[in-house]
């Protein structure tokens, strides 16, 4: 850091503490040399002290001097907020490079008015000696004005805290209500085009109820699945056992693959078509009736470019036969595996029930 | 209830009969040609029921930019509307919506965003949302099906 020629600071009384040395006196009047000597180190062990106490102190301290700020004295706390030394030197000079925040200007104001000033979050990009990149710290700061013995206005006692933590935290809880907001807007969104779409489908509305309800408690499932993994992913056989877990189809399922951990728009969208082959399978597919069996199995190959593999296989069910006219469910599935998710699907229609393959891209998972 | 058991959407000229239904004119919409882009199924097919219901023609809905645009590029003048999701699995529409302003044919997005996410040209143009009843698309489909002057889009 390039600086300037320091001014040199006024004397002040700490200052003046600083060098002062056991005084002593003539030896023509020993009482009061005596007297005087422990005075005077009994000054410099509380000074001593006091110094200690300010320079170890957490919070940020520095007393500036004069009309200029000069800096007389700055704790520890501050020397390494600032990374640089600055004793001796104005503000103006010293703090070239962060005079952000109307620095000099609040300072001369207080200086000027001799009314203190407290700014609370106050945000300062701080350069770092050497290559190292500026920090960004918040502080709040106090200005308090230093009056000498008759009154007049000498300094300046800053005072303050890094308040770093705080301000970041109150960021980040203003982009998760943002999120949040976000979220709910696209689920109240996404309830009423299921609200649409299953109205167009049903024959009565006690089944408009029952399907609509039985989506929104399939939705509420993804969802859980996801909170569960921080809306980061959700494992893959989470979402197909949470599916299956209040039809009590259990023991009837068997689900096989290794862990695959879905993206949030993948899991949201097959979440939605497990429900609906679930539905089907459970209406009028293998779990209609008591032998049925449902069988889903899932692999990928390790690299990493490799896809995602999963069968649904139903069997000991009545026979499957393609629908005279595909209702929401099969063309929900169709596109969201074609269309969502980029991947592709193959129906069979069999004798003991329907099978599902989907090829789903690596893009649907992370690995 | 069967979907054609609905009632329809109205034009804004409806009346309502004393008992409160509403009458099933649906003022000209029926036979409307209407392109749609929407890569959420769900949403794509609540679009596309909707219109149905309205009586319009329905073309889509695309789920890729590239379709529609080749849709739209192939022949112009099978389109009477055009209904633009804004992000397409990450990509724009825009592009598209600057060729649907060369091309005349009206349109209006369906996006989710909020305007601040939108690109300041097409800010303030008439977006339906991801949330609206067939009464307020069949409002805005009645807004919108004559072309918009180029004004329109200067701000």
């Amino acid at each position: 850091m390039e600086i300037g020629t320091a001014i040199p600071a006024p004397e002040s009384p700490i200052a003046r503490a600083a060098k002062m040395e056991p005084v002593v006196f003539a030896e023509e009047i020993p009482g009061s040399l005596a007297s005087l000597q422990a005075t005077s180190q009994h000054l410099l062990a509380e000074y001593n002290f006091f110094h200690n106490l300010f320079d170890n102190a957490p919070g940020l301290m520095c007393v500036l001097r004069g009309p200029q700020h000069i800096f007389e004295f700055v704790n520890r706390a501050w020397s390494e907020l600032i990374d640089r030394e600055v004793i001796g030197m104005p503000v103006r000079e010293a703090l070239h490079d962060i005079q952000g925040q109307g620095l000099i200007r609040l300072l001369d104001t207080v200086y000027d008015s001799g009314r203190p000033y407290t700014g609370r979050g106050l945000g300062f990009a701080l350069p770092r000696r050497g290559d190292r990149q500026p920090v960004e710290r918040y502080l709040d700061l106090t200005y308090q004005p230093i009056r000498d013995g008759d009154g007049a206005i000498s300094g300046i006692f800053v005072s303050g805290v890094d308040a770093t933590d705080r301000i970041l935290a109150q960021e980040q809880q203003r982009l998760l209500m943002d999120e949040l907001n976000h979220r709910v807007k696209n689920t109240l969104a996404t309830v009423c085009a299921i609200a649409g779409n299953t109205l167009r489908g049903s024959q009565s509305s006690e089944d408009f109820v029952e399907t609509f309800q039985s989506r929104l408690m399939s939705l509420s499932r993804t969802h859980n699945a996801l909170t569960h993994g921080q809306w980061q992913g959700a494992d893959l056989q989470a979402l197909l056992e949470a599916e299956f877990e209040p039809y009590g189809l259990n023991q009837r399922v068997t689900l096989t693959g290794s862990t695959i951990r879905l993206t949030p728009r993948s899991a949201l969208s097959l979440g939605m078509v497990f429900h609906e082959l679930t539905i089907n399978a459970a209406k009028y597919g293998a779990l209609s009736i008591p032998d049925g069996q449902l069988d889903i199995r899932w692999h990928r190959l390790p690299d990493a470019g490799s896809p995602l593999v999963l069968d649904w296989r139903e069997s000991g069910g009545p026979p499957a036969l393609p629908p005279r006219r595909k209702g929401f469910g099969s063309r929900l599935i169709e596109r969201s595996v074609a269309q969502e998710l980029h991947g592709a699907l193959t129906i069979e229609y069999g004798s003991g029930g329907l099978s599902h393959r989907m090829v789903l891209p690596p893009q649907a998972f992370v690995s | 209830m069967t979907a054609h058991s609905y009632p329809r959407a109205a034009s804004r000229t409806e009346d309502r009969e004393p008992n409160g239904v509403r009458q099933t004119d649906i003022a000209g919409l029926a036979g409307l040609r209407v392109m749609v882009l929407e890569d959420d199924p769900l949403f794509a097919m609540v679009l596309e029921g909707m219109l149905q219901d309205l009586g319009c023609r329905v073309l889509g809905p695309f789920s890729e930019l590239d379709d529609a645009t080749a849709a739209v590029q192939d022949d112009p003048e099978l389109l009477d509307l055009v209904i633009l999701d804004i992000n397409i699995h990450g990509e724009m529409s825009y592009g598209l919506a600057a060729q649907l302003i060369d091309l005349h044919i009206p349109f209006f997005f369906c996006s989710g965003y909020e305007k601040v996410a939108i690109e300041p040209r097409w800010r303030n143009w008439p977006n339906i949302g991801k949330f609206f009843t067939e009464t307020g698309l069949a409002a805005m489909l009645d807004q919108q099906r004559e072309p918009h002057s180029l004004t329109a889009v200067r701000r």
